[in-house]
């Protein structure tokens, strides 16, 4: 669910660039830093494969 | 609007779907369920291809300014940091010798070591984009074919992939480390 939400900021900041409406990039820098915190939160995770 | 630098744009975001249509196809023809920092690499791909989306949209409406392309080459760069860092942790994960790495190679090498190609060569195109900004910026606005495809495209390649994920994490918050089948179907 977190990734499809992360989606589905992209989406809409697609859907800003299309309509040409002013709030697509604020909205891409949104999706932009979520995607970055669920990385950081996935690397400093224990890790559950085996290496 | 100068033809090449059209030509440039169009060519980095296709680029771009091109490998996230041929990482969907594996998916599903390998049976092989993406991990997380797959997912992840799969996201930032698709941030990464904003930025031309929006140069080639907003060109088409307000004419190729510098802010414009500026904006476009940065929407592809920050992304792509973040999507080739996400697939250096994944490359890094898998390179002690003997491992067999995550999924199966395509043309040699895994899909993750591909991302990380793709994201410096985005970020390259997006360097060039800025060094050329003086010539292509001022360009006359007109109808840019394939500019209005390109985006509804990239819209299909995320509701897809927005299916996919759902599909394979269920309503779990988060997906398995080393998924192997599809959860919303499983019981």
């Amino acid at each position: 669910m977190l990734y499809a939400l992360l989606m589905l900021a992209t989406l809409g900041a697609l859907i800003g660039f299309m309509r040409g409406d002013a709030y697509g990039v604020p909205v891409f820098i949104l999706a932009l830093f979520a995607t970055a915190l669920a990385f950081v939160a996935d690397i400093t995770d224990a890790l559950t494969i085996s290496l | 609007m100068n033809a090449l630098y059209r030509l440039t744009l169009l060519g980095n975001a296709w680029v771009l779907l091109a490998i996230l249509a041929g990482a969907f196809i594996a998916q599903f023809a390998m049976g092989e369920p993406p991990c997380p920092l797959c997912v992840m690499q799969r996201i930032a791909m698709m941030l990464a291809a904003l930025g031309p989306c929006y140069t080639l949209l907003t060109a088409q409406r307000e004419g190729l300014s510098a802010r414009v392309i500026a904006i476009g080459a940065s929407i592809t760069v920050l992304a792509s940091l973040l999507g080739a860092a996400i697939s250096i942790r994944q490359v890094l994960l898998h390179i002690l010798p003997g491992d067999p790495g995550f999924g199966a190679p395509i043309f040699g090498y895994h899909l993750y070591t591909w991302a990380v190609i793709a994201f410096a060569c985005s970020i390259a195109a997006s360097g060039a984009q800025l060094l050329g900004l003086q010539w292509f910026a001022g360009s006359a606005t007109r109808l840019i074919p394939g500019a209005r495809l390109t985006g509804f495209v990239l819209g299909v390649m995320l509701v897809a992939n927005i299916l996919s994920v759902v599909a394979e994490a269920g309503f779990a918050w988060h997906l398995p480390d080393n998924p192997t089948r599809y959860l919303l179907f499983s019981r």
